[in-house]
């Protein structure tokens, strides 16, 4: 009967300790890939074959400078201009495009340590920061938290929406873990990207006292159902019964104020509304009652401004007033 | 340690390690999944496939490297693949066993004689590589004999007649396929192992029947598959004749007991003349001799050897000759020119046909690592010489070829699929002025779409197109339904009051049915918003309100957008015909014209 | 002694072993070092661009002759004479190509294929002249054989003493012509220029449903293989691409019979009216200019006129070629 001489044993265990060797390689090899697994590094491209890793890459955009540590990119960042920009949002697409709307860029991100969360930016260029104003505002959600580290800025449950000078930014997250994630994003984005356009300042025009200040918002076009009404800030006063939505329009000059005072009080007019009296400190002003509610509309100097839709009369006749006084206090 | 135990603990793991490389085929970066794995590595150690594509292509591709480690070893030490790492060899191994159990001595010692069969391995090497060495051999001719002789005829013919199919029986593919198209899928029926949602391979009843046949012969003569088939086997045969140590007796002094031959894997016959090139180094004869006179030496046995293969010259002749010729008549159908087939759609990236099956190995790691088990092994599109390359089956999988994937090219080993970049299969960048990778361009099928024939409302596959600007747009139009024109009793304002109960109720409250009224030739519509038996709601009234002399005869419209296909945009993906509603026959249906590899499938004009 | 013979023998056995060993490890690794190709296939690239020679003969100059008469005979040989006899252009020695439309296996009455006698009259003056062989080619759309039988113009090849080819997988080649928007790795009969030294294009004057008329600029498109009706998407860019590609020595506009109505193919003598007009010229542009009046058209009527201009392929005011205008009844 043969035994296993010790050069038997001797090979045995070196093939043993090969094997083990393999099987370390192979362990080594799995981990060697493109840590994000989704940004492309291939030599020769341009002769159209690569070789990195036995990973497929189903991406070549980089990875943006304001990303955050916890975050890895997922998939391609993709661009949409006025004529794709519905293949994107769809329906929404109208707001957009009737406020100045020049670019949208988007790309989703997963969260590093759970690449099961992840969340998508949204970047509109929308021209100049009263467009990008405007699409932020108008589109404030009715749980929106307001947030301390950004200006123009609200959140939900998974969003966060702001804006950055002439970009209007939204992020939505798939999963409700990642505020934190967000916020980084959010701050991120903006140090490395600031933009020292503002708004407009009309908004500061609105007298504080009682004013709900989340509720600003600029309406580009089509304002209360008139064509001739475009650029109008609007604010919330009071609470209730008693609310009353202010209006303030700067307008090219005082001329084009008065005139466009003129003919929404036509408008208001061809539209079931009656002559409601005027209000003493506003010289050439008017209120009317449209159906249920009063509308005050008045001008001064290249402003145009009013209250819209309020349930009472006296409401509307104060808050109006508030604002004349403020505007005429305007050198 | 016994150098068998360590045979079979070496057997073992890369039994394991070519299983988990299977599961590891996945699509994702978990651990399990594909990440850095050197899933292909048994592929690339195979030396008949990059001794295959060497003749067929002339470039030894990439990791096909690792062969040369393996006739390395081979050709230093005999068939020690055979023996120590080939799964499917591991596999027959463990079922020899199995079915050896019961078996007397006397029966084990008859089933290992050495028989004359085994040398059809040989012949089957020979039909499986001729095709490949005939390709080789017109491509060095015709190179000659353009020096020679002057450019004359193009080196295209040559390839053209020729193609790569070792992949047929070759072990390792084989054990690839079986394994990736039938056993992973199995176990997933107990619960998702290896993917989210179960996967389906065509040709399923083709590839099951070959390896189980091959599993189960070795019940009734161990090793079968090895010993008689196994075109592998056969090369590492014909490599090992000059290996510096052999298996063989070291004394002429033995008592001819054939206890050697109750354990011998590969039928060698140690005890005799022993036959080299059978032997798969299993040594389990140095434990079987009960005197110890068998010993793997420098020195040849003391018995004799035989050390070439068992083929008679006629047999040779025959086997190359029907490898030679098979081929070239398969080509005669013409399926590589005008007579394509247009329902074979292959993976983006693929090379043009011909090239294609000078390459593909047939080892399934691109249908097994498709996301969207999508791409199929073939059976019905590419013919006889096509089985087991890879087709898309759009109807299958989750959603048509992925547009952000390029994982097929990545995974092959032979690149019989090029590995593409993103920017070339999308036709960005660099690629701009070639435009995306294309396979196939989709077709609306007019006489079966829902809008086009069956006035049903319907824009499931423009919605699912994914590339942007879509590659499918709509016409709108208005059909008249069947028993829609009716006369209404009233009209007043947006309700349109009916003198019985025509309708069914709600039906046309989907937003896609209108009312119209003819009026001096002019039809005017206004949208339904929803009805009852017998009146309809409009979402706005008739610009002009019919008086009473009028006909209050209207018309019940519905609002369909009926699809087409724009050629220059459509990449052929798929995802449209995998989401068309008219489920059997699809009313969208990709078909290979336009597809990139092939210029003369083009159904545009390129202008550059 | 015995015991150490058989060392002996193990011994060089075993070195033996070895060397063929280590020979074979060679070869194999040699092959793998010299063959190994770390990328694979590449993105398809373009081939490169094909020129065709020029064959134009400057020294002739740029002329041009309308002929006027019925017999082709008379009429061919009147116009050559007028542009310098056919000597001018084919030198001893030369290897002449005749392309000749034979698109069709119509019978020559139909007018819709190079007459078959102009054929046999060109060929045999350039063999006159002292050309070594005169070669008569086309790639038909029907079936070749069918197509230069029925059209006579094989019957004619022959009995001139000049030589078919025929169309051939083998005589075709990818090809890509620089400046051309079209003609981009596309299958070009370019065997059949093999030793070529001058070149002659005879076309009939037709009118052609696509492209408005088929003259001597699309008679070129019987060199193109492949799937060419992919071109009739684009048919006046692709007309100019192959003005671009071709520069003949002359060509041989036979308006003797011109079709003026459905066309390409005809189909009835009804389709044909009879000009009694032959013109040769050495710019295919001009010719084709000159020949819209047969149809009834101005060359501003053919887009492809204007694009060929444009690029550089010749000049469509063939009036400033001071044409010779002559008449052989």
């Amino acid at each position: 009967m043969r035994q296993p001489g010790i050069v038997e044993t001797g090979i045995g265990i070196f093939i043993l300790v090969l094997l083990a060797g393999i099987a370390g390689w192979v362990y080594l090899a799995q981990s060697r890939f493109d840590p994000g697994y989704y940004s492309l590094a291939l030599k020769n491209e341009d002769a159209g074959s690569g070789r990195k890793n036995f990973l497929p890459s189903p991406d070549s955009s980089p990875v943006p400078s304001y990303l955050p540590e916890t975050l890895v990119p997922m998939g391609t960042a993709e661009e949409f201009d006025s004529q794709t920009l519905s293949d994107k949002i769809d329906g929404k697409a109208e707001l957009y495009l009737s406020s100045g709307f020049v670019k949208l860029s988007t790309r989703r991100f997963a969260s590093k340590t759970d690449p099961k969360s992840w969340l998508e930016l949204f970047i509109y260029e929308m021209g100049d920061p009263n467009n990008a104003f405007s699409v932020y505002s108008t589109q404030k959600r009715k749980d929106a938290v307001p947030v301390d580290f950004l200006k123009t800025a609200y959140a939900t449950e998974d969003a966060l929406f702001f804006t950055n000078g002439a970009q209007y930014v939204e992020i939505v997250s798939a999963s409700r873990d990642l505020a934190g994630d967000m916020a980084s994003l959010a701050k991120s984005l903006v140090e490395t990207n600031p933009q020292n356009v503002q708004p407009d300042a009309e908004a500061s025009l609105f007298p504080p006292e009682s004013l709900d200040e989340s509720s600003v918002s600029l309406l580009m076009s089509d304002v209360f159902g008139f064509s001739g009404l475009d650029r109008v800030y609007t604010a919330r006063y009071g609470a209730g019964n008693d609310q009353v939505t202010a209006f303030i329009s700067r307008r090219a000059n005082p001329e084009d104020a008065a005139a466009l005072a003129a003919a929404y009080g036509r408008f208001l007019l061809e539209n079931g509304g009656t002559e409601a009296g005027e209000i003493s400190d506003a010289p050439d002003s008017s209120i009317y009652k449209v159906f249920d509610t009063f509308e005050v509309v008045f001008h001064k100097g290249i402003y145009f401004a009013g209250a819209h839709e309020a349930d009472r009369i006296e409401t509307a006749k104060e808050v109006a007033a508030r604002i004349y006084r403020k505007l005429a206090a305007i050198p | 340690m016994k150098i068998t135990v360590v045979r079979r603990i070496s057997q073992i793991f890369f039994f394991i390690l070519f299983v988990w490389f299977c599961v590891a085929s996945t699509f994702g970066q978990s651990f399990w999944q594909l990440r850095g794995w050197p899933v292909n590595w048994f592929l690339q150690l195979d030396p008949l496939v990059a001794l295959g594509t060497i003749l067929t292509t002339g470039a030894l591709y990439y990791g096909l490297l690792w062969a040369l480690a393996t006739v390395a070893l081979t050709v230093l030490l005999g068939r020690f693949f055979c023996g120590w790492l080939c799964p499917f060899g591991s596999m027959h191994h463990f079922i020899s066993y199995l079915g050896s159990r019961r078996r007397s001595i006397k029966e084990k010692i008859s089933l290992n004689r050495y028989v004359g069969g085994q040398k059809i391995k040989y012949y089957v090497l020979l039909v499986l590589l001729g095709p490949a060495v005939a390709a080789s051999a017109l491509k060095i001719l015709s190179t000659v004999g353009a020096r020679v002789l002057g450019p004359a005829t193009s080196a295209n013919d040559a390839s053209s007649l020729f193609s790569l199919v070792t992949g047929f029986l070759d072990p390792i593919p084989l054990v690839y396929r079986s394994v990736s198209f039938l056993l992973l899928p199995a176990a997933d029926f107990f619960g998702s192992l290896t993917s989210a949602a179960h996967r389906h391979y065509e040709a399923a009843w083709l590839t099951a029947f070959i390896f189980f046949a091959a599993l189960l012969l070795n019940l009734a003569i161990p090793r079968f598959y090895c010993r008689f088939v196994c075109p592998l086997g056969a090369l590492f045969g014909i490599m090992g004749r000059f290996a510096l140590w052999r298996i063989g007796k070291k004394t002429v002094e033995c008592s001819h007991c054939s206890l050697c031959d109750s354990r011998c894997e590969g039928a060698c016959d140690p005890a005799g003349r022993i036959r080299t090139p059978e032997c798969v180094l299993c040594f389990n004869c140095l434990y079987a001799c009960g005197e110890n006179l068998i010993g793997y030496n420098t020195l040849r046995s003391v018995s004799g050897e035989i050390v070439s293969p068992d083929m008679s010259r006629r047999g040779f002749i025959t086997a190359s000759i029907c490898g030679i010729a098979a081929i070239p008549m398969l080509r005669i159908d013409g399926k590589l020119g005008m007579n394509y087939n247009p329902a074979l759609i292959r993976p983006p990236g693929s090379l043009p046909e011909s090239d294609f099956l000078d390459r593909c190995i047939r080892c399934g790691q691109c249908a097994r690592v498709c996301p969207t088990n999508v791409i199929q092994p073939d059976i019905t599109r590419a013919g006889i010489e096509g089985l087991w390359t890879p087709a898309l089956n759009m109807r299958t999988g989750s959603s048509g070829c992925q547009m952000n994937c390029t994982a097929c090219g990545h995974i092959c080993p032979t690149a019989a699929i090029r590995p593409i970049s993103l920017e070339e299969k999308l036709g960005r960048g660099a690629f701009e002025q070639s435009g995306p990778v294309r396979i196939g361009t989709a077709f609306v099928d007019r006489g079966r779409c829902l809008p086009w024939a069956m006035d049903r409302p319907c824009i499931v596959c423009q919605e699912n197109c994914p590339v942007s600007p879509k590659a499918i747009f709509v016409r709108e139009s208005f059909a008249t339904l069947r028993d829609g024109n009716l006369d209404a009793a009233m009209i007043s304002g947006n309700i349109i009051l009916l003198s019985g109960p025509f309708l069914k109720p709600n039906r046309f409250d989907t937003g896609d049915f209108f009312a119209a009224l003819e009026r001096g030739g002019t039809l005017t519509r206004s949208r339904i918003v929803s009805n009852s038996q017998n009146s309809l709601t409009l979402e706005s009234p008739f610009p002009t309100e019919p008086t009473a002399a009028d006909s209050k005869r209207i018309v019940l419209q519905v609002r369909l957008q009926s699809p087409q296909v724009d050629p220059e945009r459509c990449t052929g993906c798929g995802v449209c015909e995998h989401e068309c509603p008219v489920s059997g026959l699809r009313a969208i249906r990709v078909t290979a014209e336009g597809e990139s590899r092939h210029r003369n499938h083009s159904l545009l004009l390129k202008k550059v | 002694m015995k015991e150490e013979n058989t060392v002996d023998i193990n011994r060089r056995d075993f070195l033996l072993r070895c060397t063929k060993a280590g020979l074979t490890l060679g070869a194999a690794g040699a092959l793998g070092y010299f063959l190994y190709d770390p990328f694979g296939p590449r993105t398809p690239v373009e081939k490169s661009s094909l020129v065709l020679p020029d064959f134009s003969v400057p020294e002739a100059g740029k002329k041009i002759a309308i002929a006027a008469g019925g017999d082709r005979v008379k009429t061919v040989n009147a116009a050559l004479n007028a542009l310098g006899g056919v000597q001018s252009f084919v030198k001893k020695g030369d290897r002449v190509l005749i392309k000749v439309n034979a698109a069709f296996a119509s019978p020559p009455s139909l007018c819709a294929t190079t007459n078959p006698e102009l054929v046999a009259e060109v060929a045999r003056l350039c063999l006159a002249a002292g050309a070594a062989s005169v070669a008569v080619t086309d790639n038909p759309i029907n079936n070749p054989e069918s197509c230069f039988a029925l059209s006579g113009i094989g019957d004619a090849v022959k009995s001139s003493g000049a030589d078919l080819i025929m169309p051939g997988e083998s005589l075709f080649a990818n090809v890509t012509v620089p400046g051309s928007d079209l003609i981009r790795d596309w299958p070009v009969f370019s065997g059949a220029f093999k030793g070529i030294t001058k070149l002659i294009g005879i076309a009939p004057v037709k009118d052609h449903h696509r492209s408005g008329a088929s003259l001597s600029m699309k008679n070129w498109y019987g060199f193109i293989g492949g799937r060419r009706n992919i071109f009739h998407q684009d048919i006046h860019t692709f007309i100019k691409d192959l003005a671009l590609m071709v520069r003949p020595t002359l060509v041989i506009l036979d308006g003797t019979f011109t079709m003026v109505s459905n066309g390409p193919t005809g189909g009835s003598v009804s389709d044909l009216k009879r000009t009694d007009t032959m013109i040769a010229c050495t710019d295919q542009v001009a010719a084709d200019a000159a020949a819209a009046v047969l149809l009834g058209k101005k060359p501003s009527d053919l887009p492809f006129i204007a694009k060929a201009e444009k690029a550089g392929a010749g000049t469509s005011g063939f009036e400033a070629l001071s044409p010779f205008r002559i008449s052989t009844e």
